[in-house]
């Protein structure tokens, strides 16, 4: 279970078209369940999964880095529209397709 | 060769076999018609600018397919500087043209299809990708002008693609081969089709599986057996034909627009980059419409800066310069052309990545940006005729002022301050006339209402886009409403 170390990174929220919060919250709990480590705003880990409210995207773009990423911009993920609905699932399977 | 000069672009032109039809007669050459031959210009100052270092930076680019140096017309956004760049470079060519340079239907028609053929591929499988890059590829290596070629004639607008009484009234596919498609049909309003190379086709509007004859995309030379085009009519066009150089108000530029005709064209498939994915054409009108709405932001705002100079220079020539009301609108018109810009520059700056890795505008600023266009101008219009008087409207013609008689009295009746002369007074009245009712007028008005999807359009994407109900989430927390 080393190097599972997830960060969610966040935008600044200024005029979000979705709940930033609670995707976080879900999100942490579904990994947290499969042992994953879990933090926010940090850059110190394994995985970063930025959450912006809109498609500007600034979670991505005023905190880049080299790691290893998912990237939700209000209802997509890694720029593909996908329902606000699934982002949830969608964002933590890519965290265990990385991993696993 | 990834830069053509602007000769190069003339001579390119006139080896292309367009049929075109102007006030009811087939043009022999196309770019030495009078009428036609100041739109071309327009479009030749994209390639004239090109080679200046001094523009180099807003009308160049790096390609993300080659590395080379290429137009930026050409390019696809690879970045939110490059779509900030798009709207600088826009308002440039406004300013060095004060006119439509044409070229921007292109360079959004290739960065919409760019993302959504790749999409498409993703989830149908489908190969329209890669055919599209050898398109884009070929597009940058030639420096083309490509017409994106988006609006149908329509028809009955209640009505369906498939259920308009006469089938051509939108452009399908007739016939499909082993080799390709055969196409049928008609684009309206096509800016700087015959000053195009090529063309790139795409549906005008988001269709149903019963319209999958209608969804289609493709590209085609612009002078390709079959298509042919009917020029559209503009106010004071027929000044062109008289042979001075004050009447036209802008001698040496323009735009153009003309009904582009497909009688049964064959498209081989490697030119095919959709073909009745019709979930897809949706998608594809959003984001080029979005591009385009963008752009309003920058061609438009160098339109009227020519203009708001116009009247200030009419103002001095009037002798009215520092009268307060007068000061007062031109910073009014700078004001409404600056709101212009900025909504330019924010949904550019505000844009994101697609999945196929070019950048698109925020749709939401992008459509705010669009709907001011469709406002904005006007008022800097009806404010320009204020400053520069009813004279713009009333005066003699150039010839009345040549005239070895009546000329004397024109010179003494039409003379503003005795600085200036009355030949000059009357040519920047006839630069005001010809952007707020002339030629020009064309683009600086009704294509502002009109052009890139008319106000209603906008309005929806707002209201798609808006974020309603976190507003009023926002409200109710802070009236403490559970």
């Amino acid at each position: 279970m080393n190097n599972r170390r997830i960060s969610i990174i966040f935008c600044g929220g200024c005029n979000p078209r979705i709940n930033r919060g609670q995707i976080a919250a879900q999100v942490q709990n579904m990994l947290m369940e499969s042992g994953y480590q879990v933090g926010y705003n940090s850059l110190d880990v394994d995985f970063v999964i930025y959450i912006s409210g809109c498609t500007a995207g600034c979670a991505l773009k005023y905190n880049h880095s080299k790691l290893p990423a998912a990237v939700i911009a209000a209802s997509s993920i890694d720029a593909v529209t996908i329902d606000e609905a699934k982002l949830v699932t969608e964002v933590t399977k890519r965290v265990r397709g990385y991993f696993e | 060769m990834a830069l053509k000069t602007a000769q190069q672009y003339e001579e390119s032109l006139r080896k292309l076999n367009f049929k075109v039809y102007l006030q009811g007669e087939l043009v022999k050459s196309p770019v030495d018609h009078p009428m036609i031959r100041p739109s071309m210009n327009s479009v030749k100052m994209t390639y004239e600018l090109a080679q200046d270092p001094q523009y180099a930076d807003l009308m160049t680019a790096t390609s993300h397919l080659t590395g080379k140096k290429v137009n930026r017309f050409c390019h696809l956004h690879q970045s939110t500087d490059d779509l900030v760049k798009k709207v600088k470079m826009q308002r440039l060519l406004g300013q060095k043209t004060a006119a439509c340079f044409q070229r921007c239907v292109g360079m959004d028609a290739v960065n919409a299809v760019d993302s959504t053929t790749f999409e498409m591929d993703q989830k149908l499988g489908t190969k329209y990708h890669d055919r599209f890059n050898k398109f884009l590829l070929k597009m940058q290596e030639e420096d083309w002008t490509v017409d994106g070629a988006m609006t149908d004639p329509k028809g009955d607008r209640g009505l369906s693609p498939s259920k308009q009484v006469d089938p051509d009234l939108f452009v399908h596919v007739v016939e499909k081969r082993e080799d390709g498609i055969v196409v049928s049909g008609a684009k309206a309003h096509q800016t700087g089709a015959i000053n195009s190379h090529w063309i790139l086709v795409m549906p005008t509007i988001s269709m149903t599986k019963e319209d999958a004859d209608y969804a289609v995309s493709f590209c085609a030379p612009a002078d390709a057996e079959g298509i042919f085009y009917i020029y559209g009519r503009q106010s004071c066009d027929t000044r062109k034909l008289e042979g001075g150089d004050i009447d036209v108000g802008n001698k040496q530029f323009g735009g153009h627009e003309a009904l582009m005709v497909f009688d049964n064209v064959f498209i081989p498939w490697e030119n095919v980059f959709m073909c009745g994915e019709s979930e897809f054409s949706g998608m594809l009108v959003e984001r080029f419409a979005g591009y385009h709405r963008q752009s309003y932001g920058g061609c438009k705002v160098g339109v009227g800066d020519v203009l708001i100079g116009a009247a200030a220079t009419a103002a001095e020539f009037n002798g009215a310069a520092k009268a307060s009301h007068v000061k007062d609108k031109l910073i009014e018109m700078m004001h409404l052309n600056e709101t212009l810009y900025a909504c330019g520059i924010a949904c550019s700056a505000e844009g994101h990545k697609t999945a196929s890795g070019n950048y698109i505008i925020d749709l939401l600023l992008a459509n705010v940006c669009k709907q001011n266009v469709t406002r904005f101008p006007y008022e800097i219009a009806r404010l320009a005729e204020d400053i520069a008087g009813g004279l713009m409207v009333t005066m003699p013609s150039e010839k009345d002022l040549r005239h070895p008689e009546i000329g004397k009295v024109v010179e003494k009746y039409f003379r503003g301050v005795a600085s200036v002369s009355t030949e000059n007074r009357m040519r920047i009245l006839r630069l005001i006339e010809n952007i707020t009712l002339g030629t020009a007028a064309v683009g600086y008005r009704t294509e502002s209402m009109h052009g890139a999807g008319s106000p209603q359009a906008q309005r929806i994407m707002i209201a798609r886009q808006g974020n309603l109900d976190k507003k009023k989430e926002l409200a109710k927390a802070i009236a403490g409403i559970k």
